[in-house]
């Protein structure tokens, strides 16, 4: 006897594997975008990071010599 | 009694499976009509952040007399995000790790992530490989083209000769590989002939996409485009070694 639902089962499989294929890609697409996000932030943030420690060797620095003037 | 059961049993997979159905093709027009776009707006907005701030980077190179390359291809950019996390516990911080400047490992990283794709024979459906965001192989084992690589291979392309490149583009064409041979032939006879006359026809004159490199290797360049001669002129021009650390103090050591 035949089951009346496999062929239901089938179909909705098929499309639940085509969701599944159409996801994948997006989600690869969108992995690739922050992806190259990140690249470019993490040049920013050696930017940052070079900022405060310039920062950091200018106050040492002027305390180290006596230059360092109270905040105006 | 067992039909009804069986029945009620068969409905229920169906309405599981609808559920299933439709909870993801409601995940992909979220991903694709709501993440996406908003996310590459946000990576423009980066962009002309970072185009902004790319005359603080100048300044910073011409100051410390140093090449700085951040940015980089995504495969050596997740090599770079496991670096801060050591960087940021001592109280010596290295601001160029090693990893993100010219190494020769850079060029074992230009492998593309589909080097070995593993086909699957039967699409599986569990929750697992849902998880598995990264791959490069669809659930019918597709492998996906992803672009970055293939934007590294026409880098490297780009970095070569003309004769070069036309070798490759010839050998893609043709699979036996007698131009190929032809051409490496040939390539070979004129650096034999560079190397007695000094002077050679198509080999001494550099290739534009080499000048332009050359031209922008200071503004904004990755290190994998940097081929080694550009980078030991670097270094010899400033006088830095290579392998040199730059150490800031991070800690006010006066208190």
């Amino acid at each position: 006897m035949e089951n009346p639902y496999e062929q239901v089962h089938q179909n909705i499989l098929s499309r639940i594997i085509n969701n599944v294929e159409r996801l994948n890609e997006s989600v690869v697409t969108l992995n690739q975008e922050l992806q190259h996000i990140n690249a470019r932030n993490s040049n920013l943030e050696i930017m940052g990071q070079m900022c405060e420690n310039y920062h950091k060797s200018v106050q040492f620095n002027m305390s180290a010599t006596g230059h360092k003037q109270p905040p105006l | 009694m067992a039909e009804q059961s069986l029945e009620r049993l068969d409905q229920e997979i169906t309405l599981h499976l609808q559920q299933i159905d439709s909870n993801l093709s409601y995940c992909f027009g979220k991903i694709t009509q709501d993440v996406i776009p908003h996310v590459t707006k946000y990576g423009a907005v980066c962009d002309k952040a970072m185009d902004s701030c790319n005359w603080l980077k100048v300044m910073f190179q011409h100051a410390g007399n140093l090449q700085i390359d951040s940015v980089t291809s995504p495969q050596q950019q997740q090599q770079q995000q496991q670096m801060p996390e050591p960087a940021e516990n001592g109280s010596l911080q290295t601001l160029f790790p090693e990893k993100s400047r010219l190494s020769p490992a850079s060029s074992s990283m230009l492998a593309p992530p589909t080097a070995a794709p593993q086909p699957r024979p039967i699409p599986n459906l569990s929750v697992p490989d849902l998880n598995v965001t990264t791959t490069t192989t669809t659930t019918t084992g597709r492998v996906l083209q992803l672009p970055d690589s293939s934007d590294d291979e026409l880098n490297d392309l780009a970095d070569r000769d003309p004769t070069d490149r036309s070798t490759t583009v010839h050998s893609r064409n043709d699979p036996d590989g007698s131009t190929l041979q032809r051409q490496r032939r040939k390539r070979k006879l004129s650096l034999q002939l560079q190397q007695q006359f000094g002077s050679s026809s198509s080999s001494v004159v550099p290739s534009p996409a080499q000048l332009k490199r050359r031209a922008s290797s200071t503004i904004d360049s990755s290190p994998m485009r940097k081929d080694s001669v550009s980078h030991a002129d670097s270094t010899k021009q400033h006088g830095v070694q290579p392998g040199t650390v730059i150490y800031f103090p991070t800690r006010d050591e006066t208190s």
